[in-house]
């Protein structure tokens, strides 16, 4: 199966106008992103330079020809976001320059932003719980497909040869385990 | 709605004509890409990449979009901010927001049903000269009494919106429609009147 990667077709639709598929790119990004931008500015300030990123993105998306991933684009465009949020704010950018490679990389414990609110890590928490607990429920071999494909990154067909079935079965078991993950922190972030 | 196909699409493992279909669902239905937003939470929360904020800030980024291209379309030139509005949490703006946006709408469409009831008669005494006055006459009845339950249905929305506002910190409609059209004066519904 020639698979193709969901971001390419995403791109060549926004650049057309289509807003619903910047949509998508914004919904698969978005928590990503405000991660990535809460390391150089506040909690409270980290969601709206996260948007504006968001909003440089699009409006510079009809030059993106593709020379790198998309996400790797959107994540460059999103420290420029904040660095330049600091400057206008009149405080110090970050003394040291983060690679957007490195960026993903770096757990909480290495915020680099100096106002932290317990009320936004309260969900955030919540759900870690939520979503661990969900997992250590499933049946054996939902949990064993679902970790193999989000914790190790294993392509469909290498967890199909770990597991010793056909790759039809290693994406149901994926949907399934994600639906039941899913029915447990629906209500947590539903409005 | 979740399913598999938009599972497998998350991962990158449809072909191009799969997941051209499921994108084209994802673009149709607000329920998909609620779930699709929910997924890409539980990724990131598992990768440990959920910041300490997880709000979905998808809607404000839209909404941004849209009045820019508006701006863009009216002006020819744009500079558009975060859009938040002050001393409002942001969950509870984005609701009035929404709440705004159909209030606004309502009122839009307000004139068109409300059509003054002698219109109908009027029309009927225009062609009650024909000798099918009588079907004419019960068609402008019917048309009259269609336009008097769309008041009613439109009068119980307004109303539904009114409690929302009221369980969302903004007291009243009138709130929502000075905050989408600062400047205008309004006559709205007000139950104590």
């Amino acid at each position: 199966m020639g698979n193709v990667i969901t971001d390419d077709i995403l791109v060549a639709r926004a650049q057309k106008g289509d807003m619903a598929a910047f949509d998508v790119l914004v919904r698969k990004y978005q928590y990503k992103v405000v991660n990535l931008v809460s390391r150089y500015v506040s909690d409270a300030d980290a969601q709206d330079v996260a948007q504006e990123a968001f909003i440089k993105a699009f409006r510079a998306l009809k030059g993106f020809r593709g020379n790198s991933a998309f996400y790797t684009w959107l994540y460059r465009i999103a420290i420029n976001t904040a660095k330049n949020h600091l400057v206008a704010r009149s405080r110090r950018p970050a003394s040291q320059d983060i690679d957007v490679a490195d960026a993903e990389l770096f757990g909480h414990t290495e915020q680099m932003s100096d106002v932290d609110t317990p009320e936004a890590s309260a969900l955030t928490d919540e759900l870690k719980r939520a979503v661990a607990q969900a997992i250590s429920a499933l049946p054996a071999e939902l949990k064993t497909a679902i970790t193999l494909r989000e914790l190790e990154g294993l392509s469909y067909e290498e967890i199909a040869e770990a597991m010793d079935c056909p790759i039809g079965t290693v994406r149901s078991r994926i949907f399934r385990a994600r639906a039941a993950i899913d029915e447990v922190i629906r209500p947590l972030v539903e409005d | 709605m979740m399913d598999e196909k938009l599972s497998a699409l998350l991962d990158d493992e449809l072909d191009q004509e799969a997941a051209s279909d499921c994108l084209d669902r994802l673009s149709r239905h607000i329920s998909a890409r609620q779930a699709w937003s929910r997924q890409n939470l539980i990724r990131a929360v598992l990768k440990d990449q959920a910041g300490r904020e997880t709000v979905d800030i998808s809607a404000q980024v839209m909404v941004a979009l849209r009045n820019e291209s508006i701006s863009d379309s009216s002006t020819g030139r744009a500079r558009v901010l975060p859009f938040r509005l002050p001393g409002i949490p942001r969950q509870q703006w984005a609701t009035g927001l929404a709440v705004a946006a159909s209030i606004a709408a309502v009122t839009m469409l307000l004139p068109v049903f409300d059509t003054p009831d002698s219109v109908p008669a009027a029309s009927t005494s225009q062609v009650a000269q024909s000798t099918d006055s009588q079907a004419i006459r019960q068609v402008a009845l019917e048309r009259a009494r269609a336009n008097a339950e769309a008041r009613r249905e439109l009068q119980q929305y307004l109303l539904d919106h009114e409690a929302i506002a009221s369980g969302h910190g903004l007291s009243s409609q009138r709130a929502y429609m000075r905050m989408a059209s600062p400047g205008a004066a309004y006559v709205t519904y007000s139950p104590e009147q």
